[in-house]
């Protein structure tokens, strides 16, 4: 792309404005330029081969005409860049600009784009129990929107009848119905989802499987386990605590006839099942 | 299968607790009285199973055993038990805006029942400390109550620290199907949560005589972010906020006896019982009874040893296995006390600046700074709110002053702590805010 007089003043300032801890950004190729993003604050920028972590630079100007410049990172995914963050944004970009020859697609985050990201699904994970997911619109956190619903419900029921407590009572109460209502879109959005997949929690799957086999071949012998990974441990355990169990923290392991394990090393393996791996410990006694 | 040993597990224990509600006079049968009922019968019936299986009987044999006695004891004093069915919260029809609010409220016991019978236990402490313990006492092949064996307790599985409720419970349950499996492992969170939406809903009701009071009450529980996961996710937490809400209501509305059991199940569902809520509680009814002018200093010693009596009683052998065995009445861990730099702010940020309980705390705060005069004036509001605002004293004390901290600090146990005392804020603000004069027929004109 061809430079114009206004980039090129623009790169300089870049250029010397900016120190990187190791190196200096030397910006050679300007992907976009002069990109009127009207009201959106976040852009989307994905680059076509570009290695991830490598710098790049966005620069914009304020309504006043002043110019600002931002160093961002390449990744290997698309980039969403929240703008109304920084500081002189007003909808319009100067370029962008790096130091590689590659392509990139620049577009504004559009209404939907904010939609798909307020409804999309805050899957279940381990940590679900407790603290719970935060749902954004634009910058705005529903919590916000929501807690300022209370006080425009409370200002409507006031101005309607006069009676403070009742109008706050009332004015929170149905805020509090429309923030649950995104939470049981939620809920259900994972149920779902699950239905989708038969109802197999994705990170139960192998060791399901696994242990299914693994419980026929242990019988009324005794097992131990090796690490394995986060709640794994713990399902594991859970699965089977039927079965005689020499844990680690208050028994010798190497008394167990069976150690579950996902690192096998030189020993007898009677059973796997993708990353878990069933040792034999009869022969070492 | 799984469902008749439920649904038979839980009448045996409604009948105990009748049988016990009858002995304290409480015969008025209402939707809460089940409530009540089974919420006495669930602590009977797991002290009992489990104080047989200490001797040597199996979890089967001793459920067995319990339910003889208690179906042949209510055979004895059926009739004597005289019944008078007498339910304000069913009486009337459902409004428009009562069945609105009752819809939010049923989504949560739809998708609870549908994840319970879909999903597995899948939350860790849960796996570990409740349903992993449970199979392991029922199990035996990994328990012992011998604390010089290394399978004392369950310790392999879960802390042998904490109190046994949900697992011998759930352990019951199971060795009635013959197999676990995660309904079974998960549904007293269900039975908790009906217990606390009909506490709530019928407290505020008998205060106010508002039934639609009631359910905006229990219906602003059931919204809390975080409620709908700990009806299915198999913690005790639950367990906490059931008998926190039932144990006050007994100290507000002077049945001691009945608080005094409910703190003992307090003690026996997660230490926090007897570490945080025996002295939130000793003080509320210290408060409660100092207040009562109706009553001369030794009639307000005698109720106060009702209460002290009846926990005491009731949980002793509990206690005094914990100190002749040696196991700690907290998780081993930091013990300092004292004011950790930053964690009052981050206190702050959990309870107002949080997803997890989203903008509840902030609304609590408000609702609570307006209707303050109200509060101080009236004297049914006031013991309710040294209640709630001494619990919350707790809290932060642990949270900002003791190892606990940590736990603020990566938001492990924060929000379910909060989580807790959340059911007494909501009977405190929902009754300050609106005045007993206040009619749903001339709400609703108003505002609808």
């Amino acid at each position: 792309m061809k430079l114009s007089i206004n980039s090129f003043y623009l790169l300089l300032l870049i250029c010397l404005s900016f120190e990187l801890p190791c190196q200096n950004v030397s910006i050679t190729n300007i992907i976009a330029e002069n990109f009127t993003t009207s009201e959106s604050d976040l852009l989307e920028i994905k680059f076509n081969e570009t290695l991830p972590n490598l710098p790049f630079v966005v620069a914009w100007q304020d309504s006043a005409g002043r110019q600002y410049a931002q160093q961002y990172l390449t990744n290997d995914n698309k980039l969403i860049i929240p703008m109304a963050q920084q500081s002189g944004w007003s909808g319009k970009l100067l370029m962008v600009g790096m130091s590689i020859a590659d392509e990139a697609t620049i577009r504004s985050i559009s209404f939907s784009d904010h939609w798909n990201n307020f409804i999309s699904m805050r899957g279940m994970t381990p940590g679900s129990v407790n603290f719970t997911s935060p749902y954004f619109f634009k910058n705005y956190s529903l919590r916000f929107i929501c807690f300022c619903l209370v006080f425009i419900l409370f200002a409507l029921f006031f101005i309607i009848n006069k009676r403070v407590y009742l109008s706050l009572l009332f004015g929170f109460l149905i805020s509090w119905l429309v923030y649950d209502s995104r939470n049981i879109y939620n809920r259900w959005d994972i149920m779902n989802n699950l239905a989708q997949q038969d109802y197999e929690i994705y990170i139960f799957k192998d060791i399901d499987i696994f242990l299914k086999e693994a419980r026929e071949i242990i019988g009324d012998k005794s097992w131990s386990k090796e690490p394995l990974s986060g709640v794994i441990n713990s399902y594991c355990t859970y699965k089977l605590a039927d079965l005689e169990y020499k844990s680690k923290r208050y028994d010798n392991p190497n008394e167990a006839d069976f150690i579950i394990t996902t690192k096998p090393k030189k020993r007898e393996i009677v059973y796997q099942h993708n990353s878990y791996f069933l040792i034999s410990q009869n022969s070492d006694k | 299968m799984s469902l008749i040993a439920v649904i038979l597990h839980i009448c045996v224990d409604i009948l105990c607790g009748l049988l016990v509600l009858r002995l304290l006079k409480d015969t008025e049968w209402q939707l809460f009285t089940i409530v009540k009922a089974l919420a006495i019968g669930m602590m009977v019936d797991t002290l009992f199973v489990g104080s047989f299986s200490f001797f040597g009987l199996s979890i089967l044999a001793s459920f067995i055993l319990f339910s003889i006695i208690n179906i042949g004891l209510f055979g004895v004093f059926y009739k004597k038990l005289n019944l008078s069915w007498s339910d304000k919260l069913l009486k009337g029809r459902v409004s428009i805006w009562e069945g609105l609010l009752l819809v939010f409220i049923l989504e949560k016991l739809v998708w609870s029942i549908y994840s319970l019978i879909k999903l597995p236990v899948y939350f860790d402490d849960a796996l570990n400390h409740w349903s992993g313990r449970g199979k392991a006492l029922l199990y035996s092949v990994n328990w012992s109550w011998d604390p010089a064996s290394p399978l004392f307790m369950g310790k392999a599985f879960g802390h042998e620290q904490y109190p046994l409720f949900a697992s011998i419970w759930r352990a019951t349950n199971t060795s009635i199907t013959g197999s676990p499996d995660g309904f079974i492992e998960r549904v007293d969170g269900l039975l908790m949560w009906v217990i606390i939406v009909i506490s709530i809903a019928t407290w505020i009701n008998e205060v106010s005589g508002k039934r639609w009071l009631g359910i905006v009450g229990a219906s602003i529980l059931s919204c809390l972010p975080l409620e709908a996961w700990h009806i299915t996710a198999g913690y005790v937490e639950i367990y906490m906020q059931a008998y926190l809400i039932l144990a006050l209501w007994g100290i507000f509305n002077g049945k001691y006896v009945f608080a005094g059991l409910m703190t003992a199940a307090l003690i026996w569902s997660k230490n926090e019982g007897l570490i945080l809520f025996v002295p939130t509680l000793t003080l509320c009814l210290f408060f409660t009874l100092l207040l009562n002018r109706d009553l001369d200093l030794a009639k307000k010693a005698k109720l106060f040893a009702n209460y002290k009596l009846t926990w005491i009683s009731i949980i002793s052998p509990w206690i005094l296995f914990k100190l002749f065995k040696g196991i700690g009445f907290t998780i081993p861990g930091n013990s300092d006390i004292g004011y950790v730099d930053g964690t009052l702010k981050l206190f702050g940020y959990a309870m107002f600046d949080n997803p997890s309980s989203s903008f509840f705390w902030a609304f609590i705060l408000i609702g609570i700074i307006i209707s303050s005069s109200r509060i101080i004036k009236d004297k049914k509001l006031l013991p309710i709110a040294a209640g709630a605002f001494t619990l919350l004293a707790m809290m932060l004390f642990v949270f900002t002053s003791t190892g606990a901290h940590v736990f603020l600090e990566n938001q492990m146990t924060i929000h379910r702590s909060l989580l807790q005392i959340a059911p007494v804020f909501i009977v405190l603000v929902c009754l300050s805010l609106v005045g007993e004069k206040t009619k749903l027929k001339e709400v609703q004109k108003e505002f609808l």
